[in-house]
C-alpha cells in the first residue's frame, strides 16, 4: 500500500487508464439515481434482456512506455452488497469476456471492443440504507503487483405492466365510542408517476382532532432468520385536513407520486432484502395523541408507451416481458374490518412512534 | 392572550410576509419560478397561525392575498408565454401543508381557467371539493372566501340549454349556470357550517366574545349569497325553485340562531324584491321553523317593509292586491304566533304591528285589514291572559308604535 502511494507520488504509478465507452452513448437512456451520499448522478439505463456493447480504451500516461499485463478482462455484474456485512457480497450475475491475453500493449490508445448479448437484469437497482442492488461493468487489467481496474456502474429498470382493474380499497377502522373512519383508496396498486385518490370519511367523532396525514412509510428488510434488518423510513408526510371534522364530514385525498423518491415495491430480492411501502394514516388530536392506520400498497415501474413501441419494433414484435406477474387480487371491494382498531402497538421501532390514547 | 401579544404576532407575522413577499417577486422577476413558489408557500404558513384573532387573522390574510396575486398576475403572463399551467396545477399539491396548498391551488386555478384549456366546471367542481380538507373553521372561512372571490370571474353563467350536443366531451364542458350555483352553493353551506362550528370551539365562559368574533366574519359567509344574486342569468324561477330552498335548508338545519338571523335577513337583503314577492308563502314557512332566539320581528319587519316600499312603488308594475299579501301574512304571522310558545308578548305586537305596517302602506283605503289585526291581536292578549299593560315596558312600547300607525 505504502509503495503503492510513493510510487504514485513520484509518477511511477498506474501507467495506463482505463475508459469503458458504450456504443451510442448520446442515444442511451439515462437515469438520475440517488447515492448514499445523497450526491445524484445520471446513469446509462438499461432494462432486462438488452445487450450492452461498447469498446474498452487503454491510455498509456506516457508515449514511449509499455505495459505488461497477465489479461485483460471486462466483466458484467449484477451484486447485492449488505451494507452491515460487505464482505457478504451477492452476485447474482457475472459474466465475463477476456479481450487480451498476457502480453504488452505498446500503443498509446488501445481499443478493445466488448459486446454482453441478452443479458438478464432480472431485479431493479436499488440503493438503500441497509442494501444496495448494483449493476456494473469492470475491466481488469491483470498486473504483477496491483491490477488496473476500472468500473461502470449502470442503472437497471424493472418495468410490469398490470391490466386497468378497478381495486377499490374501503375500510371502517376506530377505535370504540371515540373515534370511527372509513377511508377509500382508489387503489392498492400504483405505478410510480401514479396519483392517490381517496376520501376519508367521519362516522364518529368524539375527540378534538388538530390535523390529519397521510405518510408514506418505505420499510427496507434486509437479511433473514437471526440476522434480519428491518428500517422504517417516512418518505412524505403530507397534511389532508386541518382541524376537526364532524360526523359525516368527508376529507378529499389526493397524493401525486411523482413528486417524491419511490422505488417500485421489490420484494425479496436475490432472497437478500424486500422493499414495502405503507400509506400511514395518521389523525394528531389537541393532546398531540396519534391515531394512526397503516396500509401497505404495491408500487411498481410502468412501461411507458414510446419505450413499448420501441421496443416492439426492436424485439422484431414481441412484447416487452413484464418482470412481475401480475399478482391476483385479493382485496374484496369491502373489507369491513371493525376489530382493526386504529392502535398504538406498531411492530416497527419507528422513532415516530405513534402514541394513543387506548 | 393579552391584546400587546396579539399586536406582536401579527406584526411579526406581517414582517415574514413582507420578507418572503420580496424574495418571491425576485425570484419571479428572474423567472425562477420554483424560487418563487416556494416563497409564496413559506409566506402562505404564515395562514396556519391559530393565535391570532379574527380581526387578526383578516389583515394577516388581506396582506398575504395582496402578495398573492402579484403571483398571479406572474403567471397569467407566463401563461401566455407557453408555461403548462397544467402541469403547475399538479405541482403546487406536492406542497405537504395544506393551507399554503390550496391557497396556491386557487391561484393556479385561476390562471387555468384564465387561459382557458380547463372545463370550468370541473375545476370549479375540484377547488371546492379539495378545501373540504380544512375543516378548521377560522382558516377555513378565509380559504373559502378567497376561493370564491377567484371563481366569482369564472362561473360558468349561461341559460341552462335543453338541446344536448351529442359531441359532448365533458373536458371543455364548462358547465351551465346550473354549476354555477351549485358550486357557489356547495362553498356556502360549507361556510355556513364552519361558521356555526366556531361557536362550540373554546371555553363555554367566552361565549359573547365568540358570538362578536363570529358577527364580525358573517359577511364572509353571507358574500356566497351576494355572488348568487348577481349571476346574469339568474332568474325567478331558478331562485324559487334552486336556490331559495337550498339557503332555507341551509339556515333550518344548522339550528343556530346567529346564522338563521343573518341568513334570513341576508336573502332579504341580497335578493330582488319581486323574488320574495314570489316565494312568501316558501320564506314564511321556513321563518317558523327557525330557533327561538331568532328575533323574527326583525326580520319580518325588514321584508315588510321592502315589499311595502316595491309594491307602492309606481315604477314596479305590480299590484298591490297581487299574492293576496295581505292574507299571506297575516296567516303566517298569526300561525308563527300560535307555533312559537316562547315569543315574547311584545314581539307578537311587534310582528302585528309589521302587518298593520304593511297594510297602511299598500291599501291606505282599506280600513278593514287594520281591524283584522287589532281583532287578531286582541284575541292574542286574551289568550295569553294580559288584561293590563305596564307603562314603561317593553310591550307597552310596541303598542305605542302599533296605535301611532
Amino acid at each position: 500500500m505504502n509503495l503503492k502511494i510513493k510510487m504514485s507520488f513520484f509518477g511511477f504509478g498506474q501507467s495506463a487508464d482505463i475508459q469503458i465507452i458504450l456504443n451510442n452513448e448520446d442515444k442511451l437512456r439515462t437515469t438520475k439515481v440517488k447515492l448514499e451520499d445523497g450526491r445524484i448522478e445520471k446513469r446509462f439505463l438499461f432494462y432486462d434482456g438488452e445487450p450492452i456493447e461498447g469498446e474498452v480504451v487503454v491510455k498509456l500516461k506516457k508515449a514511449n512506455q509499455k505495459l505488461e499485463h497477465y489479461g485483460i478482462k471486462i466483466e458484467f455484474i449484477g451484486l447485492i452488497e449488505t451494507f452491515y456485512d460487505r464482505n457478504n457480497q451477492n452476485e447474482f450475475i457475472s459474466l465475463k469476456r477476456d479481450l487480451a491475453t498476457a502480453g504488452e500493449i505498446l500503443q498509446q490508445n488501445t481499443r478493445f471492443n466488448f459486446s454482453f448479448l441478452n443479458v438478464e437484469k432480472p431485479y431493479e437497482s436499488y440503493i438503500g440504507n441497509n442494501v444496495k442492488l448494483r449493476y456494473f461493468l469492470r475491466v481488469t487489467i491483470v498486473k504483477k503487483f496491483s491490477d488496473i481496474v476500472k468500473e461502470l456502474d449502470i442503472a437497471v429498470h424493472t418495468l410490469s405492466t398490470y391490466p386497468e382493474r378497478n381495486t377499490n380499497i374501503k375500510m371502517e377502522v376506530g377505535i370504540e365510542d371515540c373515534l370511527h373512519i372509513e377511508f377509500e383508496y382508489n387503489n392498492s396498486r400504483y405505478h410510480l408517476k401514479d396519483v392517490i385518490v381517496g376520501k376519508i370519511y367521519f362516522l364518529l367523532v368524539r375527540i378534538k382532532i388538530k390535523y390529519m396525514e397521510i405518510a408514506i412509510v418505505k420499510q427496507e428488510v434486509v437479511g433473514n432468520g437471526a440476522s434480519t434488518f428491518r428500517e422504517n423510513e417516512t418518505l412524505a408526510k403530507y397534511e389532508i385536513m386541518d382541524g376537526s371534522p364532524v360526523k359525516g364530514e368527508s376529507i378529499p385525498i389526493r397524493l401525486f407520486l411523482n413528486g417524491y423518491d419511490l422505488t417500485p415495491t421489490l420484494k425479496d430480492v436475490g432472497k437478500k432484502f424486500s422493499v414495502k411501502y405503507f400509506l400511514n394514516l395518521v389523525l394528531v388530536d389537541e393532546e398531540d395523541r396519534r391515531y394512526y392506520k397503516q396500509h401497505e400498497i404495491t408500487l411498481w415501474r410502468k412501461v411507458d408507451e414510446e419505450l413499448r413501441k420501441k421496443n416492439f419494433t426492436q424485439n422484431g414484435g414481441e412484447r416487452i416481458t413484464d418482470s412481475n406477474p401480475p399478482i391476483m387480487e385479493t382485496n374484496s371491494n369491502d373489507i369491513k374490518n371493525n376489530d382493526d382498531e386504529i392502535l398504538d402497538d406498531d411492530e416497527e421501532d419507528d422513532s415516530e412512534n405513534p402514541t394513543s390514547t387506548l | 392572550m393579552s391584546s400587546g401579544d396579539q399586536e406582536r404576532l401579527l406584526e411579526e407575522s406581517l414582517r415574514l410576509v413582507e420578507n418572503e413577499s420580496q424574495l418571491m417577486n425576485q425570484a419571479l422577476k428572474n423567472n425562477e419560478l420554483m424560487d418563487g413558489l416556494k416563497h409564496a408557500s413559506i409566506m402562505l404558513g404564515e395562514l396556519r397561525t391559530s393565535a391570532l384573532s379574527p380581526k387578526n387573522y383578516y389583515k394577516l390574510f388581506i396582506d398575504v392575498t395582496l402578495q398573492l396575486s402579484n403571483l398571479e398576475t406572474h403567471l397569467n403572463d407566463q401563461s401566455q408565454n407557453g408555461i403548462n399551467v397544467s402541469e403547475l396545477y399538479e405541482l403546487v399539491q406536492y406542497a405537504g401543508n395544506i393551507i399554503p396548498r390550496l391557497y396556491l391551488l386557487i391561484t393556479v386555478g385561476t390562471v387555468f381557467l384564465n387561459c382557458g384549456h380547463v372545463s370550468k366546471k370541473q375545476l370549479l367542481c375540484d377547488l371546492v371539493e379539495m378545501c373540504r380538507g380544512v375543516q378548521q373553521p377560522l382558516r377555513g372561512l378565509f380559504l373559502r372566501n378567497y376561493l370564491l372571490q377567484h371563481m366569482k370571474n369564472f362561473l360558468p353563467d349561461v341559460a341552462d340549454t335543453t338541446t344536448y350536443d351529442t359531441t359532448d366531451n365533458p373536458d371543455t364542458d364548462d358547465g351551465t349556470i346550473s354549476d354555477a350555483i351549485e358550486a357557489i352553493m356547495t362553498n356556502f353551506s360549507e361556510m355556513n357550517k364552519l361558521w356555526v362550528r366556531m361557536q362550540y370551539q373554546g371555553h363555554s365562559r367566552e361565549k359573547e366574545k365568540r358570538e362578536a368574533e363570529r358577527r364580525e366574519l358573517r359577511i364572509l359567509v353571507g358574500s356566497n349569497l351576494v355572488t348568487l344574486s348577481q349571476l346574469d342569468n339568474m332568474n325567478l324561477n331558478i331562485y324559487k325553485e334552486f336556490v331559495l330552498p337550498q339557503i332555507l335548508e341551509q339556515a333550518i338545519s344548522c339550528s343556530d340562531p346567529l346564522a338563521q338571523e343573518y341568513l334570513m335577513e341576508c336573502v332579504i337583503q341580497v335578493f330582488p324584491d319581486n323574488y320574495h314577492l314570489s316565494t312568501l308563502d316558501d320564506f314564511l314557512f321556513a321563518c317558523k321553523q327557525l330557533e327561538d332566539q331568532v328575533q323574527i320581528k326583525k326580520i319580518l319587519g325588514l321584508l315588510i317593509s321592502r315589499i311595502a316600499a316595491y309594491v307602492t312603488d309606481e315604477k314596479n308594475d305590480a299590484v298591490p292586491t297581487d299574492a293576496h299579501l295581505f292574507e299571506i301574512f297575516s296567516k303566517h304571522v298569526e300561525d308563527l304566533i300560535s307555533t312559537k310558545q316562547s315569543l315574547p308578548p311584545d314581539d307578537i305586537v311587534s310582528l302585528q304591528g309589521n302587518i298593520v305596517d304593511l297594510a297602511i302602506r299598500c291599501w291606505p283605503e282599506i280600513s278593514e285589514y287594520a281591524t283584522i289585526v287589532y281583532t287578531s291581536l286582541v284575541s292574542v292578549l286574551e289568550t295569553l291572559k294580559i288584561h293590563s299593560i305596564v307603562y314603561g315596558t317593553a310591550l307597552e312600547g310596541e303598542h305605542l308604535l302599533l296605535l301611532n300607525f
